[in-house]
């Protein structure tokens, strides 16, 4: 082996020889698809850190659709956008969002996108076009990608080119994909996932996956802002009702906004069926002095989740509002995150 | 041709990027001008194993063994020097993986019309509407020699605008550095100022424009500048004008003059430009509408206005060039052929932002005779857009999504007095494979009569250190 290739090929051994143990150094792997040499890695990223390596994990893990090791990566009581932002899709790929969205750090819209521009972090543009991709919203992936690339310190990122690679397959543009499968190509470690990915020879897994995007595209087009995530939401589910990612992520971004008229408007008790909606339903209702049996019965709310209401109205009156002694008992509820939860202006 | 393969014996796959051509920058059937960088190339073929190429050119033959033909440059300019005027002939042997073997022949034709030799580009990413670590770069065309001309890194990171030469002249040209620090900076008469083209009542800064014959004047567009993004995935980006007018600017004078007919208010104005004479000002228009939603209405004529070189003032009565009711069509980015007999624009169905646009086309028309000339020869079914004239008028140059449908790269077309178009050629590169390795686009391209006289150290310094020239507005 001639010396300069086992120096490039260095940073992949060690990351091999670590395999055994109980995580991956991603902080590692995060170097080497990066093409960063140890002195600009340190540069960018200081000394390594616990939440640093789950976040480049998270970036790394989900770009392959490994949705356990995301939501392991992300557990535990995290404050940042971006662990909310990776733990909610990792949720919302199980289909678990609603259930398990007051579980965590819910930093209103920012949990669920995460808008970029020239001024954004470069993890967090690293990030951005993951939920866009899984959701079938490829322009905004793509645009997302790009800014991921554009951003990283050399100008080159192998998760962005495998985004930017598949995104142009779902696409059907096999010239582009074949450009960014082409300088995959050339990187250690990457052979079985370009091969696998071949226009016209893709594998049966792979095959299925970009047919099940392609399903997602919209059929209709609309020119939009690019922070209207309600609208392009709405216009993927105008395409594709079945679309059950995008279908978790307009409701919830509803309930995070705490737009509640909106909420009501998308919601369909009789096909979302979670615990947090009940409450955000009855919420409206109280608000409008409309709970009534018939509208009890039309929303199927629950008798528990009433008297369970009831219960919380009742503590906030005694307590006079006061946040402590409401945490303990409904800290993960809707109730509690639609009266206490504040945005940071920053 | 099949150019996708896999399993070579390194164990890596192998992933070749193009299925058309056999051989990449695609220069077979080209007609290039005499002082052209040499056309290196490789081969496309997946199944390639190896190859002889000849190239001949009356009693002198050059060949060149395996998948890159990679020339000296002596080599190359004695050939071209001898064969102006006349026909290169090509042959290849391929020998493929397996035994078998495939020919091939073709001709590139060298133009005795010379193309002006510099070339000026903005290196970027595809990446729609946000920049970073941007370069504005200049290539000599006759080899392979470039220089930045400006760049982020003298510049604080700021976002940088096309240079554009008047007429391709090297001694007037124009940049813009955004930004706080930023500005317009002016090359008249060897001398570089930086100027600040607002006045109390533009919509904004001055946007696109194009610099008098005579140099005293610019005209400009100022436009509030809208980003919105299709949902469907092919079609991307879409940009657009809320409200733009133009404004014309005074060199000599520091003034703006903002002519009443050319910032209406129920009207967008837009991509002004002179003719070549000077005597008018061609520009875009379409009639405001609520945007983004009746964006796909949104549709551009060619317009015409009278200019007065000595009072800088424009005549009252804009005349209709191209119609875009009746050509169904959008139209943007005119510029004069130097000798002013052709009128050179891009179509597409709607909007004024076409570089996603796959349908969208170059077109141009007979400033003599009103013809409208077929450009088929030049078109792909990408994005052809942002295209300039050399000084001769006998070659242009055009950014082209051609290929991977992504980067844009310049091409270069030859046209006769007939309007007669050649098949386009991409600026051949010194590394074969630096297209397909590359993730910039060549951003609006600008042919030069010569190199400019600044580098990005000097608009650096001037970025940081010197205060703009303040423009009034003229009464």
């Amino acid at each position: 082996m001639r010396p300069n290739m086992f120096f490039r090929i260095l940073p992949l051994l060690i990351l091999l020889a670590s395999c055994g143990q109980d995580e991956p150094d991603y902080r590692l792997m995060w170097q080497h698809a990066h093409h960063l040499d140890d002195a600009r890695m340190a540069a960018m990223y200081g000394e390594p850190r616990d939440d640093m390596n789950c976040i480049f994990g998270a970036i790394l893990e989900a770009v392959e659709g490994n949705w356990d090791k995301v939501a392991d990566l992300t557990a535990g009581s995290r404050t940042s956008d971006l662990f909310a932002y990776y733990h909610n899709l990792a949720m919302a790929m199980e289909g678990h969002l609603a259930d398990s969205l007051m579980y965590y750090y819910q930093p209103f819209e920012r949990g669920l996108f995460l808008p970029v521009g020239e001024t954004s972090g470069q993890l967090r543009i690293a990030a951005s076009s993951e939920v866009w991709f899984r959701l079938g919203e490829m322009t905004m992936a793509e645009h997302s990608a790009m800014l991921a690339q554009i951003f990283s310190p050399e100008h080159f990122g192998v998760p962005y080119l495998k985004r930017l690679a598949e995104i142009n397959m779902v696409n059907g543009q096999d010239e582009a994909a074949r450009k960014y499968l082409r300088l995959l190509s050339k990187e250690e470690g990457c052979s079985e996932w370009v091969s696998d990915r071949l226009p016209g020879r893709e594998s049966k897994a792979v095959k299925d996956c970009m047919d099940g995007l392609r399903r997602l595209a919209p059929k209709t087009d609309m020119v939009h802002n690019p922070s209207d995530y309600r609208g392009v939401l709405k216009n993927l589910l105008a395409s594709n009702p079945d679309n059950a990612l995008a279908r978790q992520y307009l409701l919830c971004l509803d309930i995070v906004i705490k737009d509640l008229e909106h909420f009501i408007e998308d919601y369909d008790p009789s096909r979302d069926r979670s615990r947090l909606y009940d409450e955000a339903v009855l919420i409206f209702l109280a608000q409008r002095n409309a709970i009534t049996s018939q509208n009890l019965a039309h929303f199927a709310i629950p008798q528990e989740v009433l008297q369970d209401f009831s219960d919380y109205n009742d503590m906030v009156n005694f307590n006079q509002g006061a946040m402590e002694p409401m945490q303990k008992k409904y800290g993960k509820t809707y109730w509690f995150f639609y009266q206490y939860a504040k945005r940071n202006v920053k | 041709m099949l150019a996708v393969f896999s399993a070579c014996g390194s164990g890596k796959t192998e992933v070749a990027v193009y299925t058309g051509s056999p051989i990449y920058p695609d220069y077979i059937g080209v007609t290039v001008p005499s002082n052209i960088a040499p056309l290196n190339f490789h081969y496309t073929s997946s199944d390639m194993k190896d190859a002889l190429t000849t190239v001949r050119y009356k009693e002198t033959v050059h060949t060149f063994k395996g998948r890159e033909v990679v020339w000296e440059m002596e080599q190359w300019k004695s050939l071209l020097a001898s064969a102006e005027s006349d026909t290169l002939h090509f042959s290849s042997e391929i020998r493929m993986k397996g035994g078998r073997s495939e020919k091939l022949e073709w001709e590139v034709f060298v133009s005795p019309d010379r193309i002006d030799p510099y070339l000026s580009y903005r290196l970027i990413e595809p990446g729609y509407e946000v920049w970073h670590e941007v370069e504005i770069r200049e290539r000599c065309v006759e080899n392979f020699d470039e220089r930045i001309l400006s760049d982020w890194k003298h510049t604080g990171n700021s976002c940088m605008n096309c240079h554009i030469h008047s007429q391709a002249r090297a001694d007037l040209s124009m940049l813009y550095v955004r930004g706080k620090n930023g500005g317009a900076f002016l090359n008249r008469n060897g001398e570089l100022r930086k100027l600040s083209l607002k006045a109390d009542n533009m919509v904004s800064g001055t946007v696109y424009g194009e610099i008098h014959p005579s140099g005293r004047y610019g005209v400009f567009s100022s436009n509030i500048i809208i980003p919105g993004f299709h949902t469907q995935g092919s079609r991307r980006l879409e940009v657009y004008d809320t409200e733009s007018d133009l404004a014309i600017a005074d060199f000599d004078r520091n003034e703006m003059i903002v002519p009443r007919s050319l910032s209406r208010k129920d009207v967008l104005e837009t991509f002004p430009v002179f003719s070549a004479d000077g005597k008018y000002l061609y520009y875009c228009a379409a009639d405001t509408l609520p945007l983004p939603r009746d964006i796909e209405k949104l549709r551009y004529s060619l317009m015409k206005i009278s200019f007065d070189e000595a009072t800088g003032m424009t005549g009252r009565n804009p005349e209709v060039v191209w119609d875009a009711e009746e050509h169904g069509g959008s139209v943007c980015h005119p510029k004069c052929s130097p000798d002013g007999k052709w009128m050179m624009y891009t179509v597409a169905d709607y909007g004024t932002f076409p570089i996603w646009h796959t349908e969208c086309q170059l077109e141009m028309m007979n400033l003599h005779t009103g013809e409208i000339i077929n450009m088929d020869a030049a078109n792909s079914d990408r994005s052809d857009t942002y295209h300039s004239w050399s000084s001769d008028s006998r070659w242009f140059v055009f950014a082209s999504k051609r290929g991977d449908g992504k980067y844009g790269r310049p091409y270069f077309c030859h046209v006769d007095d007939d309007g007669m178009l050649t098949k386009p050629f991409v600026l051949p590169q010194e590394d074969p494979w630096l297209y397909e390795n590359s993730l910039k686009s060549f951003n609006i391209p600008d042919l030069s009569d010569g190199p400019v006289h600044f580098d990005a150290e000097t608009i650096g310094r001037m970025v940081m250190e010197a205060e703009s020239e303040s423009y009034a507005l003229r009464k």
